[in-house]
């Protein structure tokens, strides 16, 4: 196609437009929602740095620049909702990559498909549950005279009191969010074994190697970058302790161990109107997560094949 | 295809326990699940009296009974399926609008770089809850469904996904339509879409499972609860059965009903709609996590 072009080298913008408008044409709504949605929510963030009152709104309200964050930090109950977060949520991160990568080995030795097929379909399935749900069934069954009592009971152990006692909740929140997602998760490694070329199973089965020793020297060798790549990733999620869980699972009798950043944000905006205060927690919360992922980011980019955009 | 090979004692050792490790493993997901069924269908001694295990024990409908006879169920499935309808084909609407132009290079969208940081910044740090909250009360969107669709209605993620997908469709199949004079509209939905209907299939069913499991929007937007959708008024119901919400004639009923079994089917109620799509979900499970995530 012949086409006229300026001293760059490049068709002239009015001539380019006219050809290619349709392409911002499309952008318009979807910019249009992200700013409506995303940005003016984002511009709401200043009201962490107002005496924010609902009737005088963002731009009336009163600026008390940092006061909010003094206050926070100032917090008796701070660094123990800072600790309950950072708790849960490593907890989750380290166990739930160890036991799926576990689980997509064990799978992967598996040679009968349709058996293989049947745990894939059972246990990816609590993934699509919601928290809602999973409290549901779960709040019944942890409870004291609840099914997993009675089976400790078999083994002369007294009722423990998951939901409800400071010692057990934090791993409690830990497990059942290893029994929701280690199906799911397992997924991605998985998929990176498969991509191993077979060659090297068959070459170590002549040179003698045990089952248990080609999973250590070949799949795990095989699947170790997207490990890397994995576990840099989950560190932008070190401060998501799981709200929607926490939330449907919590009680004040264990708010010493279970509340975390979100809960506190939620009750302290939401329940009690403490706007500013509410708003600056999580702006800090945010912030921290921001500078974890983008540096995540950058050593995924650095050290793996990881690409965001 | 691997050869058959005749294992050793070792490796016979290692499949065994394989195997038996696997079989706890997906008993553990499994047996919750009956468990909740069993008591759903269980008569209100056993219920409570624990000895329901995973078998209903006397055996009755009675819950689901009670259930379907307080219209305030069937009234909350029908919120979370317009919710889920509405929701989705915004989410899928938007979702390819923007990911098409995007996918295109700097040449033929000038300023690309600047309008892709401007759909990816959002995904870095956000308004976070009150800020959100107040925008949605400012818009006059409180009590209304739009509050629960509106502002997630362009998923940036998943556009993201459909756009490396796009950019993974060969160039040249565009540039012959645009020599044959085709317009970016006609590309959009002649060439791009029809190759892309898995990619489409994959993003569309995980939103629906999205939105009808999300259920803590309506707790703070939404306080008239004809309009909750069932997973919230789940949420609500089973930390407390509003006996309220019942007629005379169903308290009694309520009374030869454990809440155990009342709260199972419930449970059941709302886990019913995944399960009939779940079997539809199975064949994009390896695409929707891998769709434009890693790239070679």
């Amino acid at each position: 196609m012949e086409q006229q072009t300026n001293r760059n080298g490049r068709i002239p913008f009015r001539n380019y437009l006219k050809r290619k408008w349709r392409l911002y044409a499309m952008l318009i709504l979807p910019a249009f929602v992200v700013a409506l949605f995303q940005y003016v929510p984002l511009a709401g963030l200043s009201i962490a740095f107002q005496d924010f009152n609902p009737d005088k709104g963002f731009l009336g309200s009163d600026w008390v620049g940092m006061k909010w964050f003094r206050i926070i930090f100032q917090m008796p109950d701070f660094p123990l909702l800072l600790r309950n977060t950072v708790v849960i949520a490593v907890g989750k991160i380290v166990l739930g990559q160890i036991i799926s990568i576990a689980f997509a080995l064990l799978l992967n030795e598996i040679t009968r498909p349709i058996y293989k097929r049947m745990i894939q379909t059972i246990t990816y399935f609590p993934h699509f549950l919601s928290w809602v749900i999973i409290g549901g069934i779960f709040t019944d069954m942890l409870s004291s005279k609840g099914l997993i009592n009675q089976f400790l009971g078999l083994f002369n152990i007294k009722p423990i009191f998951f939901l409800g006692s400071n010692q057990w909740f934090q791993s409690t929140m830990i497990l059942l969010d290893l029994w929701k997602e280690f199906g799911w998760g397992a997924i991605i490694y998985l998929a990176a074994i498969i991509n191993i070329n077979p060659e090297l199973y068959e070459a170590a089965v002549i040179d003698g190697a045990s089952k248990w020793k080609s999973i250590w020297h070949i799949t795990l060798p095989g699947i170790s970058s997207i490990v890397v790549m994995m576990g840099i990733l989950s560190i932008g999620n070190i401060l998501n302790a799981g709200f929607e869980q926490v939330l449907v699972m919590y009680n004040p009798a264990v708010y010493q161990t279970g509340d975390i950043l979100d809960t506190f944000i939620y009750r302290q905006g939401l329940l009690d109107a403490q706007y500013s205060l509410s708003t600056a927690l999580g702006l800090f919360k945010s912030l921290i997560a921001l500078a974890l992922t983008l540096t995540a980011n950058h050593f995924a980019t650095k050290y793996t094949n990881y690409r965001v955009f | 295809m691997r050869k058959k090979i005749r294992f050793t004692t070792g490796d016979r050792i290692f499949l065994i326990i394989d195997y038996i490790i696997l079989t706890i493993a997906m008993l553990t997901c499994l047996l919750p699940m009956l468990h909740v069924i069993a008591l759903s269908f269980s008569d209100s001694v056993s219920a409570s009296t624990n000895s329901v295990l995973f078998l209903p024990k006397g055996f009755n409908t009675l819950a689901y009974k009670t259930m379907f006879s307080n219209p305030i169920f069937f009234n909350s499935f029908l919120v979370s399926i317009v919710r889920t309808v509405v929701g989705t084909a915004a989410n899928m609407i938007l979702t390819v609008m923007a990911a098409y132009p995007l996918s295109k290079e700097d040449s033929e969208l000038r300023g690309r770089k600047w309008i892709s940081l401007f759909f990816i910044i959002p995904m870095l740090i956000g308004g976070g809850l009150i800020p959100n909250y107040l925008l949605v009360k400012d818009l006059g969107l409180m009590d209304t469904l739009w509050a629960l669709i509106l502002p997630g209605c362009l998923p940036i993620g998943n556009m993201v996904m459909m756009m490396n997908f796009f950019r993974g469709i060969s160039k040249s199949l565009f540039e012959s339509a645009e020599i044959d004079g085709a317009n970016d509209f006609v590309i959009l939905f002649c060439i791009a879409l029809p190759l892309s209907l898995a990619s489409i299939a994959t993003l569309t069913l995980f939103q629906v499972v999205g939105h009808w499991n999300e259920w803590f929007g309506a707790t703070i937007y939404i306080n008239n609860r004809n309009l909750w959708p069932l997973q919230t008024l789940l949420h609500v119901m089973l930390t407390s059965i509003d006996y309220n919400s019942f007629s005379a004639e169903n308290l009694s009923q309520l009374r030869l009903l454990s809440d155990r079994s009342f709260r199972g089917a419930m449970i059941v109620f709302a886990t019913v709609p995944i399960l009939c799509i779940y079997p539809f979900m199975q064949k994009y499970f390896v695409s929707g996590i891998t769709i434009g995530s890693v790239k070679e």
